[in-house]
């Protein structure tokens, strides 16, 4: 398991004025923000939306990632905040914002008890079990027909209108994921940065030593599940705003699969990790939709290769490409 | 139907289903016993093992048994390989090992759907009849899956319980560090345990061949039972494996043909769930350090 290192969170070479990361990070909106005002096209706002709503997911995936446990049902955590969105505004027809509210509240509160129950499983049985649970939740999917839909799914979601806004065209709805995306960035990175991150951290690199210090282990690791939980629903709820129908089809295993190669690629446990990694992989497959069979064999191959030789993920290149030229300088790096 | 009939055809489809459970089940257990890796590939390599016995007796016309063992010969051997390229950089790193399983699964599933393509083969019958028990009629092909399959497991038990090789992969799943104390030599049991635990998922592939069909996604479902019947035999334990295996396919065969097969895929999910939450070490499982 990979510890975060402190290098990620102290800055090595720059002077405390300059913050390279809150740099790229500014960068990094502002050619979000602009850019579909010089390329309005469908394709890329298309693409551009998913990128945004799928790093949330990946977030989520992310935050549990750094109390040390892998995830699987967090494709189908994803699966059960779009359904509960679906089914609140047709059948029930709720406004976008209450369900939208009441959508991540209700799988906020179902990851408390799951968390409560499983997070006393580490490792191995972690993942098996939450595959488990994942699987569970598919099958949920296909056989409540009622609720559900069963294979066909639900049709007809409404797209988001609050505030006398509506969110119809692809070009105002990439302007919402962003600002989702941007607010869980934020929110994402003060909380790794504060207190309740270093608890993270303490547990993810060493759990025992983390009780013993008196940090109550259980009850922060529930916190990061529910959490990244949450985003996940929250990021189901998005897109299922956004498709206007949900499908059990596409919270099954191969969406797990691509949450997992997007937080490997990116970097596991770090935030820029997690939107690096979906900035790469869902155009990636937009690109590859008609050949199933190579966009897989590259998900796979990314995987493997990422693993072996740049297990930090992408996000780590500039620290140790800065690590290197301090090697250079004869410097500590 | 009557009764009794329905009863009997259940409990020998679910021996069936339970022979190639344990078949793969036991592949993945030692797998893990062994390496501490959760093969997630493990379906693929089954898969694998159905398209090399489709080329060994369908396409060489080598007698069975022939194609049976070199099926599992050329399956084992990608697998030591596999060993070498793919896992060994993540000895004593569990999560890492199983996100790079992951990958090697999709990438071994799409690279054969692209080389055999999509659709399913299918392999003839090895043996032609059927073999009646009362009011109980049995293709002899299913009898003589039961048969190898059970054959197979005495060969391995011998193998584990008497062989010199058999004997350091006990002490390995018991205690690694004395193990390594005692002489044991990762460098040489590691790809042997991988490459066995993985020739045995062809085996079960290449038996399962001319009931079900040859198709790329053919390990998928497989790779899930393995899954539950590990949990409910205990992640490292062979002989969990078996008894766990031929109770799941039995138990599944009953419940689809009284309740449907829904019911019981739901239920064995949900009876995972309950085992890892109260008792993680498996039902016959031992207790994991």
């Amino acid at each position: 398991m990979t510890a975060p290192t402190l290098a990620t969170s102290v800055p090595v070479t720059s002077s405390p004025r300059f913050q390279p990361r809150l740099a790229a990070w500014l960068a990094a909106l502002l050619v979000a923000l602009v850019a579909p005002l010089f390329a309005p096209d469908s394709f890329y706002l298309h693409t551009g939306v998913t990128v945004a709503v799928t790093a949330i997911a990946v977030i989520g995936l992310m935050l549990i990632y750094r109390v040390g446990q892998l995830s699987m049902g967090h494709a189908a955590l994803v699966g059960v905040g779009a359904y509960t969105s679906a089914i609140l505004t047709t059948r029930l027809g709720l406004p976008f914002l209450a369900s939208m509210v009441l959508s991540v509240a209700a799988v906020a509160l179902c990851a408390v008890v799951l968390g409560w129950l499983i997070l006393r499983i580490r490792g191995v049985y972690f993942v098996l079990i939450t595959f488990a649970v994942g699987q569970v939740l598919g099958l949920m999917f296909l056989d409540l027909q009622t609720l559900t839909g069963g294979a066909v799914g639900l049709s007809g979601v409404p797209p988001p209108s609050f505030l006398g806004l509506r969110f119809q065209t692809p070009f105002a709805y990439y302007y919402l994921a962003l600002a989702c995306c941007a607010a869980v960035v934020v929110f994402a990175s003060r909380l790794l940065a504060s207190d309740t991150g270093r608890a993270f951290d303490a547990i993810n690199s060493n759990l025992r030593l983390a009780e013993a210090s008196g940090v109550p282990t259980l009850r922060f690791q529930i916190l990061a599940f529910t959490i990244g939980s949450a985003l996940a629903a929250l990021s189901g709820v998005l897109s299922a705003h956004y498709t206007k129908f949900v499908t059990p089809g596409s919270y099954e295993t191969a969406f797990m699969v691509s949450l997992i190669v997007m937080v490997v690629l990116g970097g596991r446990g770090s935030v820029a990790g997690a939107v690096i990694g979906a900035a790469f992989i869902v155009p990636l497959t937009d690109l590859l939709r008609d050949t199933k069979e190579w966009e897989n064999i590259i998900y796979g191959l990314i995987v493997l290769l990422t693993l072996r030789f740049v297990p930090d993920g992408l996000s780590s290149l500039p620290r140790r490409a800065r690590a290197l030229l301090a090697r250079r300088r004869g410097g500590t790096p | 139907m009557e009764l009794s009939t329905l009863i009997g055809q259940s409990l020998v489809n679910g021996l069936v289903l339970g022979a190639m459970y344990f078949l793969m089940a036991i592949g993945f257990t030692m797998v893990f016993g062994i390496m501490r890796i959760v093969n997630f590939a493990h379906g693929e390599f089954y898969m694998l093992g159905g398209f090399a016995f489709l080329f060994f007796f369908v396409q060489l016309h080598l007698p069975f048994v022939l194609a049976l063992i070199a099926s599992a010969l050329v399956v084992g051997l990608i697998g030591m390989a596999v060993e070498r390229l793919v896992f060994r950089p993540y000895r004593g790193d569990e999560l890492s090992g199983m996100i790079a399983a992951l990958g090697l699964a999709i990438v071994l599933q799409s690279s054969a759907a692209l080389a055999f393509g999509a659709m399913p083969q299918a392999v003839p019958d090895v043996v032609a009849g059927s073999v009646s028990f009362g009011s109980v009629t049995v293709s002899a092909g299913r009898m003589l899956a039961i048969g190898l399959s059970f054959a197979i497991l005495v060969l391995l038990w011998l193998f584990i319980r008497f062989s010199r090789t058999g004997r350091a992969m006990r002490a390995v799943v018991q205690d690694r560090e004395i193990a390594a104390v005692q002489g044991m030599r990762p460098g040489r049991i590691y790809p042997l345990a991988f490459g066995i635990g993985v020739g045995l998922a062809a085996l079960a592939g290449a038996i399962m061949s001319p009931i079900l069909t040859v198709e790329p996604y053919m390990g998928v479902t497989p790779l899930l039972k393995a899954f539950v019947v590990v949990i409910l035999g205990g992640l490292g334990s062979v002989m969990g494996a078996v008894i766990a295996g031929v109770g799941l396919g039995v138990f599944e065969s009953f419940v689809s043909n009284f309740y449907g097969a829904a019911a019981a895929d739901l239920l064995q999910l949900v009876l995972v769930i309950v085992i890892l939450l109260v008792r993680p070490q498996g039902l016959l499982g031992e207790r994991d350090a």
